[in-house]
């Protein structure tokens, strides 16, 4: 491969990456300012604004962009307003039930579109409720397990954890996901960040 | 989310479900998209697009 090519896969490769970022920055933006819109600009009472702030500084997002996000749901932003949640079930081939939340400003023009995804990719939108049954809400906190032991997660256990499980996949090295009713995760998480292994 | 029951996915699907995943996931209003499949790790990384 000559040198221009193999820039020229390069930028390809890096302008899709970028694009990809810009896309799941744009996603996490519309989150904080639904979630600050809907409950006030202070994450400390407003847990979906605490969870959304979070996804957003684990997908490194600038600081900048989540304090604008909330500035801009909380000030009565009128693009801010028009978002609202919408929930989409289907099913993939082969019988998979599929869930789908979105933000949008349009609940025709996004349904429209989540159907012809599912219809171009073999299967179809259901009513609403048809596999909603099947899931249940959940909190998962990711504990680094270089850093701590199982005895650690003796915390997370103590603050309302239903599950621990180590998964060699997630992370740097190796993670223990721990699963717990939703309102526990903020603080076990806090609790498991306060009492690091040393 | 996380599903109750699980569906294994014959590998004849495997493809298109996880195609449909990836195309759900890329919409600009989608958030999240959660689904219970279960295919097995080396069927996966076979089979997952590229």
């Amino acid at each position: 491969m000559s040198g221009h090519s193999k820039w020229s896969s390069i930028k390809h490769k890096k302008g899709a990456a970028d694009a990809k970022r810009g896309q799941l920055f744009t996603k996490l933006a519309r989150a904080i300012q639904v979630a600050a819109r809907d409950g006030g600009p202070d994450p400390a009472g407003n847990a979906a604004l605490a969870t959304a702030v979070q996804k957003a500084r684990d997908a490194s997002m600038p600081k900048d962009n989540i304090e604008r996000a909330i500035a801009k749901g909380a000030g009565n932003d009128a693009d801010a307003a028009a978002w609202e949640t919408a929930v989409y079930e289907g099913y993939a081939p082969g019988g998979v039930a599929v869930l789908v939340e979105a933000l949008t400003d349009n609940r025709n023009r996004t349904g429209s579109e989540v159907r012809h995804l599912f219809g171009r990719n073999g299967g179809n939108l259901g009513e609403p409720g048809s596999v909603a049954w099947n899931f249940d809400k959940k909190g998962v906190v990711v504990v680094d397990s270089e850093r701590h032991d199982e005895d650690d997660l003796i915390v997370a256990i103590d603050a309302g954890a239903e599950d621990l499980t180590r998964d060699e996949n997630v992370g740097r090295s190796s993670a223990s996901p721990a699963t717990c009713r939703r309102s526990a995760t903020r603080s076990r998480r806090r609790k498991s960040i306060s009492s690091p292994r040393t | 989310m996380r599903p109750q029951t699980k569906v294994e996915v014959e590998e004849g699907h495997v493809g298109r479900v996880l195609r449909l995943i990836e195309d759900l996931e890329d919409q600009d209003d989608v958030s999240a998209v959660h689904a219970n499949f279960d295919i097995d790790a080396a069927t996966l990384e076979r089979l997952a697009p590229a």
